[in-house]
């Protein structure tokens, strides 16, 4: 995948979680949590264009961070998101297209960065109270996705109560 | 400025009056002294009188007296410890003194007065005492070069090894406030910027909205104010913080290096600092089991997580791969035999058109490299590459260390609490014990608030862009917002022009720095060594492997090449060539081996007009008599506590 631009980073929720999980993912903070919230993005097939913002600096993966540290990862997230996807409506051979072919005008790193902006405000909810907390909150959360209860639903609104009547 | 006497009296060792005449002819005067003999005391005694400085530990700084002397005294009495400096100035002779006063008390002397006068002799031959005795100092000597005039090698080799940043800021401002920089760099703090507000540019910016320019207008102009008023405040809070943090810090090193240097207490001690050490210890592996536990989180999960994904990718290739089936027979031999512009016919024996043709090429996209089935295999293959390895017992593994190494620090700050608990029963130093413990909780409150007022600093920064973003959308229209952009476009390019000047001046002046210091390395300094200094005044001597490590020695050669370099470069100066700056040494030489030491010497009557050195190390016979001027020694009781000076080379 070709980078010409440093990844930029928007909104509310990267600038909290970057600020309570830097010293967690203390190696390249940025990075580590662009791949993590992109993963979490393409798993709930969620894509967010313009996260909630209240004037915060964005924060940004260095273009060079992602080539020193990508070895095809990007390129892989994309083709798995793309093939994937509900999100995005396109026929399949548009699908195959762009996903292995030399097409350069699609903008795949804007498309990976939607689905990270929607992986972050998972993470926000998990950020504790203290970093062991946090730590706590994260790996519950993972170990759960992965074996496989939290696909469903994970919970319910309180206004669910409210119908109770109705049945 | 020629130095011609020092003279002393009740001043630390130096219990009775003495006085060093110096050498004015351009011959180094040279000041024996074995360890603890005063050398350094009598160093000090220069930046005293001439600033008022003095640097010795904490305990002795406020009490400047001879011991035995204070201890003669009767209760109630007052006595004065006296310093002078009589020197030459652009032919005029001068005579500045500094005298403390102190009364005796049961345990000490308080220091009840301090004067400080400078006399100069006028043409009758009669001294005049002079208003602002400070300011005219400062002109003749700058306090901020005065570590270099009077120069502590041994100092400056702790400095240079150990805060090279910080001597590099210290350098940066003496030089910029001789060259004259420091006015440029006023004028463009002055300048400043529109966020601001008390910098000209941040009175423009908020002078685009005026009264007439409607309340809406008004109201965020007001909002503005307010964020800055905010944003200065709590930089002012958060330095004077940090400034409160810091002093606690070293009361703290000072409280707990007098409770160590109790004996009976250094057991206590040593404990404590252990304690300390282990917690500290601990810390720090909780520290690195977090980044652990993220390393491996980012390592194991985004490929578990998007397995499903991945799964649905994979099924739609193969969908392909079924769909894109090649006829049985069509290889790609067949396909090329075909499509080769000789064949006009197929096999079938039908003519080749281009609707043929364009139907053969399609058969092409499906052989390798292009192929679903190749794509289908290198997926998979990365997939399987890539993600495997659902470690859930790793990932436990790492919270549990640092629940576990969180748990041990807080075990070593209850036995460190129990400890301090059992010292404080005894009486001599319970005192300090407590203000020890109070001063680390107050470190930790401290830390807590500067947390707290930066995520408030934060705060206001965001809402005041926001509310500048507003600002610039309605000003953007009105005539007296376009008038002040245009003034403020103006001052931008001044300030732009200042700061390319300020950075052309400073770069020239490294480079002039690197050069005499460079040349100064390769004449004492027995191995090849290059010099950099950045524009920022930070000095780099490196290998040609761009390795820094120095020796002791070549640390201490380096130190006299800095001053050296520094001194050159005032020489230099075209502005400053009338000046004259003494050198007033205290010299490791004893650091240094034969050759180097011979090289040294050979170049330091060069530094400056006057030099006057101290030395522990005989240095009669490496000096050439024509560069010997006046030679005094110290000679010191056995106690090292009462001392005198003596002209002449004492030593045998």
């Amino acid at each position: 995948m070709e980078l010409t631009t440093d990844v930029m980073l928007r909104g509310t929720a990267w600038s909290q979680v970057i600020d309570s999980f830097s010293l967690i993912f203390k190696t390249r903070t940025h990075y580590m949590l662009y791949l993590l919230s992109m993963s979490i993005g393409i798993m709930y097939d969620q894509r967010i264009d313009k996260p909630d913002e209240a004037g915060e600096e964005p924060r940004s993966v260095p273009r060079n961070v992602l080539r020193n540290n990508d070895n095809g990862k990007l390129d892989f997230m994309f083709q798995a998101a793309i093939l994937s996807t509900e999100t995005e409506d396109i026929d399949e051979n548009t699908r195959l297209e762009l996903a292995f072919g030399e097409n350069i005008d699609y903008n795949k790193i804007g498309l990976l960065t939607q689905f990270a902006n929607y992986g972050i405000t998972k993470l926000v909810e998990l950020i504790g109270n203290s970093p062991v907390e946090s730590m706590e909150n994260i790996k519950n959360f993972l170990a759960s996705t992965v074996e496989g209860r939290n696909l469903d639903v994970d919970t319910l609104p309180d206004d669910i109560l409210l119908a109770d009547d109705a049945y | 400025m020629k130095i011609r006497k020092i003279e002393f009296e009740n001043f630390r060792n130096f219990k009775d009056h003495g006085e060093i005449r110096c050498s004015t002819d351009g011959k180094v005067t040279i000041i024996y002294g074995k360890n603890g003999d005063g050398k350094t005391t009598l160093h000090q005694l220069f930046q005293w009188v001439f600033y008022g400085q003095v640097h010795f530990n904490r305990t002795t700084t406020d009490r400047l007296y001879n011991l035995q002397y204070e201890s003669d005294q009767p209760f109630g009495a007052v006595f004065e410890v006296l310093g002078r400096i009589d020197f030459d100035h652009d032919n005029t002779q001068y005579s500045l003194t500094r005298t403390n006063t102190y009364k005796k008390r049961l345990d000490d002397s308080e220091k009840i007065a301090e004067d400080f006068s400078l006399q100069k002799m006028d043409t009758d031959s009669n001294w005049k005492r002079m208003e602002h005795p400070k300011d005219i100092i400062e002109k003749m000597l700058p306090s901020g070069l005065s570590d270099y005039f009077f120069f502590d090698g041994e100092s400056m080799i702790a400095d240079l090894r150990v805060k090279g940043k910080d001597s590099a800021g210290k350098l940066r401002k003496a030089l910029y406030s001789m060259f004259d920089l420091d006015v440029i760099e006023a004028a463009i703090n002055h300048i400043g910027r529109t966020d601001l507000k008390t910098t000209a540019l941040g009175k423009l910016y908020l002078s685009e909205g005026s009264i007439t320019s409607g309340s809406q207008i008004s109201a965020i102009k007001t909002n503005i104010e307010n964020a800055q008023n905010k944003i200065a405040k709590y930089n002012e809070d958060i330095a004077e913080c940090g400034k409160s943090k810091d002093e606690k810090q070293v009361f703290i090193n000072n409280v707990s290096e007098q409770i160590g240097s109790s004996k009976s207490k250094s057991d206590y001690e040593r404990q404590r600092k252990s304690y300390q050490v282990q917690r500290d210890l601990f810390i720090k592996n909780a520290e690195a089991s977090q980044s652990g536990f993220g390393d491996a989180i980012v390592d194991m999960f985004p490929q578990l997580l998007i397995s499903k994904a991945v799964e649905d990718a994979k099924q739609k290739i193969h969908l392909q791969i079924s769909k894109n089936h090649l006829p049985s027979g069509v290889n790609k031999k067949l396909i090329s035999y075909l499509l080769s512009s000789g064949t006009k016919e197929c096999i079938c024996g039908n003519p080749l058109c281009d609707e043929e043709r364009n139907h053969i090429n399609d058969y092409l996209a499906m052989l390798p490299p292009h192929s679903y089935t190749n794509l289908y295999n290198d997926f998979s293959k990365t997939a399987q590459a890539w993600g495997r390895g659902y470690n859930l017992g790793k990932i436990e593994a790492f919270i549990k260390n640092v629940l576990d190494n969180n748990e041990q620090a807080a075990s070593c700050d209850v036995k460190i609490r129990e400890l301090d608990k059992e010292e404080e029963k005894s009486k001599d130093i319970e005192d300090l014990i407590v203000a020890r413990r109070q001063a680390e909780e107050d470190v930790k409150q401290l830390e807590m608030r500067i947390t707290t007022l930066t995520t408030e600093l934060r705060k206001f920064e965001i809402y005041l862009k926001q509310q500048s973003v507003n600002y610039d959308k309605l000003t953007n229209e009105t005539e007296a917002g376009e008038i002040a952009l245009r003034k403020i476009n103006i001052l931008e390019e001044v300030c732009a022009h200042f700061s390319e000047m300020l950075e052309t001046e400073s770069v020239t002046y490294s480079h002039r720095l690197e050069e005499n210091i460079q040349t100064l390395i390769e004449q004492m300094l027995t191995s090849k060594r290059n010099v950099s200094v950045s524009s920022e005044f930070a000095v780099r001597v490196t290998d040609s492997f761009n390795d820094e490590s120095k020796s002791e020695g070549q640390f201490a050669v380096v130190s006299f090449a800095y001053i050296g370099g520094i001194l050159k470069m005032l020489q230099s100066e075209e502005n400053l060539a009338s000046k004259e700056y003494p050198l007033v040494l205290d010299g490791p030489f004893s650091k240094l081996d034969p050759d180097q030491r011979q090289n040294v010497i050979n170049v330091i009557p060069e530094f400056a007009p006057q030099v006057i050195l101290f030395s522990k190390d005989d240095l009669q016979s490496a000096f050439s008599d024509s560069c010997v001027g006046r030679v005094w020694t110290i000679t010191s009781n056995e106690e090292k506590n009462v001392a005198k000076v003596e002209e002449g080379y004492l030593w045998n």
